[in-house]
């Protein structure tokens, strides 16, 4: 199902710089309901607030790292559905399969261009 | 016996001997080390710094960025409206009009973005006079259609300044590892200079090295550097205009 405009999305990125970055893009691409976290944990506590559709997470953050988060997600019946794509730095094989295990729906390594995050969302959302 | 104990006695001479050579080498080692532990928390907080001037010149950029976005989507709001309007065969003043709203948009932008904006604004004027003289038609219905392409191009570039900007993310990354790496040496220095009672008194003159410099200069940099108005102030003072 393509990807309703209005779907309530989630950015999770300990940089200012890069939240800014993602939701710029979202924006530009008609997502404009698109809410910040700054943490695994923050994220986990708005996704809990439900009414999310899709989460944007970095890998490597304090508090929570967006790998934890995916597994608590994946973990709790309420909000595993939710499609987690990662945006992250962390381009090692062995990243990719530890998120691939863990239940990531798509994997963008920065940096990235704004024609590879929509090829990623038409994917997740066909 | 005798012998064996001449033997013994040489080999703890010899030990002696190493262990003192040892803890003179330390002993002189000891300030350096310690002026090294002491200039490493420096070290690490001017890149902690660098990762906060980047992060603030970032977002003016990307602020910057966002503003020409935002105009844009309004230009091409107007510009869509017009050819509409041309479409219904509306009275073309009322669409000059629009156009002319749309011309002076771009032409704010051109303070920020020059080059094409400064093309997009001539064709939008063009078009504009050649409505007012009643001189309408399929050229016109063109030229817009060309101006909207001409901004969805420059969208797409603005977009990619955007992503670009992504480089600060993993600046900070890497200056967070190093600045962990630096906090790792420091805590190690510093347990060598607890360990073998290295002293750095006070009155043990500075070793004078680059790193010591460098480190005078950032500070400097950060505690007396003038911003530009107190420096025009005080050129000011001096007559200059």
């Amino acid at each position: 199902m393509p990807a309703d405009p209005a779907m309530k999305i989630l950015v999770v990125d300990d940089m200012s710089t890069m939240r800014r970055i993602v939701k710029n893009i979202l924006k530009q691409l008609g997502f404009t309901n698109v809410e910040e976290a700054e943490n695994g944990q923050e994220g986990l506590t708005k996704l809990n607030g439900g009414g999310f559709g899709f989460v944007v997470s970095d890998w490597n953050m304090p508090v929570m790292t967006g790998i934890e988060m995916l597994r608590a997600i994946r973990a709790n019946e309420a909000i595993k559905a939710i499609p987690v794509l990662m945006i992250t730095a962390e381009a090692q094989q062995e990243n990719l399969i530890e998120a691939v295990k863990a239940g990531v729906s798509n994997y963008i390594v920065k940096p990235f261009t704004a024609e590879t995050l929509q090829e990623k969302i038409n994917k997740i959302f066909p | 016996m005798a012998e064996a104990n001449g033997h013994l006695y040489a080999e703890l001479g010899e030990l002696a001997r190493y262990l003192d050579t040892t803890l003179r080498k330390l002993d002189e080692a000891g300030a350096p080390i310690a002026t090294m532990s002491g200039q490493l928390p420096q070290a690490a907080s001017h890149l902690e710094g660098l990762t906060k001037l980047t992060e603030e010149g970032t977002h003016e950029v990307m602020r910057l960025t966002e503003e020409l976005q935002d105009s844009h989507a309004v230009v091409v709001g107007l510009l869509h409206k017009a050819a509409a309007a041309l479409g219904k065969g509306e009275n073309s003043p009322c669409i000059a009009c629009l156009l002319r709203e749309s011309q002076q948009l771009v032409a704010q932008d051109d303070k920020q973005l020059i080059g094409s904006r400064q093309r997009l604004a001539g064709t939008l004027t063009q078009v504009a006079d050649t409505l007012t003289k009643g001189q309408s038609g399929s050229c016109v219905a063109c030229a817009l259609s060309q101006s909207i392409h001409s901004l969805s191009q420059d969208d797409k570039r603005l977009i990619e300044i955007m992503t670009a900007l992504s480089f600060q993310d993993l600046v900070a990354q890497r200056v967070k590892k190093l600045t962990t790496i630096i906090h790792d040496v420091e805590r190690k220095l510093l347990e060598l200079v607890v360990v073998f009672g290295l002293k750095h008194e006070g009155a043990t003159p500075e070793i004078k090295t680059d790193a010591t410099d460098m480190l005078k200069q950032l500070n400097a940099s950060n505690s007396t550097a003038m911003k530009q108005n107190l420096v025009d102030d005080i050129l000011g003072k001096f007559g200059f205009n």
